[in-house]
């Protein structure tokens, strides 16, 4: 069963990358509008639900995403998604849990998902991130607030 | 203070080991020269489907007003047909347009030496690159061009899929093309997604009278196609080198009208 819901959940989040390069190819004229629904998974997985059964979902998303939308070689981005769920995972165990933090967090979880632009032109705008990653963020508050209820385990 | 056995360092472990499973797969496919990734984009492809813009767009046929009455059946009949009317002189415009801006690239290029491809955006990346369409299937190679409706180049193929390709054009920061001018001047285009930046790489005439800088067969790209017009720019002429920069003018999107040029 584990297995399984594994399994659905890879293919789930193959499709959220899908829709995300999808969406963001359609929004392309709205320079400040991107919509990251992978980031968004990613930073959930990072802040509320750092499991070990993450790591392989992680690792083939990365595949899936250097196979058929990158140059990359096979692997980069799987230890990219793998070092941000490290790196905001430790800064999240570090931080308090105000919603100024948690913003700032989703913040550097952007910079370090978008890292190869800023690399490749720092005199890249900070404040432009910080645009797109409010809508984001609040997408994620959004969608957090409802996965809370555990749905699953409700009594009938 | 973290026991060494708490469940979260536990956690911390496996996406280490994820790391490395994650660089031992790059280290195979680094050293077989991307043989694995392209292995794997051509049997899975079905995980990324190529979407389709259809061009046989059809309005819902209008048959809830159907009556026993004759003058209403033919009202119906009237509004269809103006309908279908209206959707034929959109699509006569559209093809008009087309036809204008392939006249104008065959005007531009000789087509008994390119096969010139017309081609669409189908993904935008992270990294700022697109996917297009037309890959493998048409024996497209990387450093073939990409080419907009005046045939200026405003990309390069970087990497080649079974259908599709990755391309890198002037609005990515890392792009690099090598260029020629009419005196033989070879020249280095860089670009920061903003500006694209003229320097010579190899002088032979200092001459500020350069109107275009083309690409050439000596780079590996097909020949004698725009990258830049220069004369609306100041040329800088200092210590045996020319320089020069100009404001990029590009806006790239899902209905931009691309086309691919290889060598025949």
């Amino acid at each position: 069963m584990t297995y399984l819901k594994n399994l659905i959940l890879t293919f789930l989040t193959f499709f959220l990358i899908f829709t995300e390069i999808r969406v963001n190819t359609f929004l392309t004229n709205n320079v400040y509008f991107e919509f990251y629904p992978f980031l968004i998974y990613l930073f959930y997985v990072s802040s509320k639900y750092f499991s070990r059964s993450s790591v392989l979902i992680l690792v083939l998303n990365g595949f899936y995403y250097d196979i058929f939308y990158t140059t990359n070689f096979l692997g980069e981005t799987s230890i990219k998604l793998l070092l941000i769920c490290i790196v905001t995972h430790f800064i999240s165990t570090k931080l308090s849990k105000s919603i100024f933090t948690n913003f700032l967090l989703f913040y550097i979880c952007l910079l370090l998902y978008k890292y190869e632009l800023i690399v490749g032109d720092i005199g890249m705008s900070l404040f432009y991130f910080l645009v797109i990653c409010l809508p984001n963020y609040l997408l994620f508050r959004a969608l957090n607030s409802n996965l809370r209820r555990d749905v699953f385990s409700a009594k009938i | 203070m973290i026991n060494n056995n708490s469940p979260k360092r536990r956690v911390y472990i496996f996406y280490i080991l994820g790391i490395i499973l994650s660089a031992t797969v790059l280290t195979v496919d680094i050293f077989s020269d991307k043989s694995v990734s392209t292995y794997l984009n051509n049997k899975l492809s079905v995980l990324s489907p190529t979407p389709l813009v259809s061009s046989n767009f059809r309005f819902p046929e209008i048959e809830v007003f159907k009556s026993k009455s004759n003058l209403i059946n033919e009202n119906i009949r009237l509004k269809n047909e103006v309908i279908e009317l209206r959707k034929l002189k959109v699509e006569n415009e559209k093809l008009k347009i087309e036809n204008e801006a392939n006249k104008f690239i065959v005007k531009e290029v000789d087509s008994s030496i390119y096969d010139i491809y017309e081609s669409s955006i189908i993904f935008k990346t992270l990294t700022n690159q697109y996917i297009i369409s037309g890959g493998e299937n048409l024996n497209l190679n990387e450093k073939n061009l990409v080419i907009d409706e005046n045939s200026y180049v405003i990309g390069v193929i970087s990497a080649v899929r079974q259908n599709r390709s990755i391309i890198s054009t002037i609005l990515n920061p890392s792009f690099s093309i090598e260029g020629i001018d009419k005196y033989g001047n070879e020249y280095l285009i860089t670009s920061d997604s903003k500006n694209l930046y003229v320097s010579s790489t190899n002088l032979k005439e200092e001459n500020t009278d350069i109107k275009y800088i083309y690409t050439d067969v000596t780079f590996g790209h097909p020949g004698q196609f725009p990258i830049i017009d220069l004369s609306s720019t100041s040329i800088n002429i200092a210590n045996n080198k020319i320089t020069a920069e100009q404001e990029i003018n590009l806006n790239i999107n899902y209905f931009s009208n691309i086309y691919l040029v290889k060598t025949k």
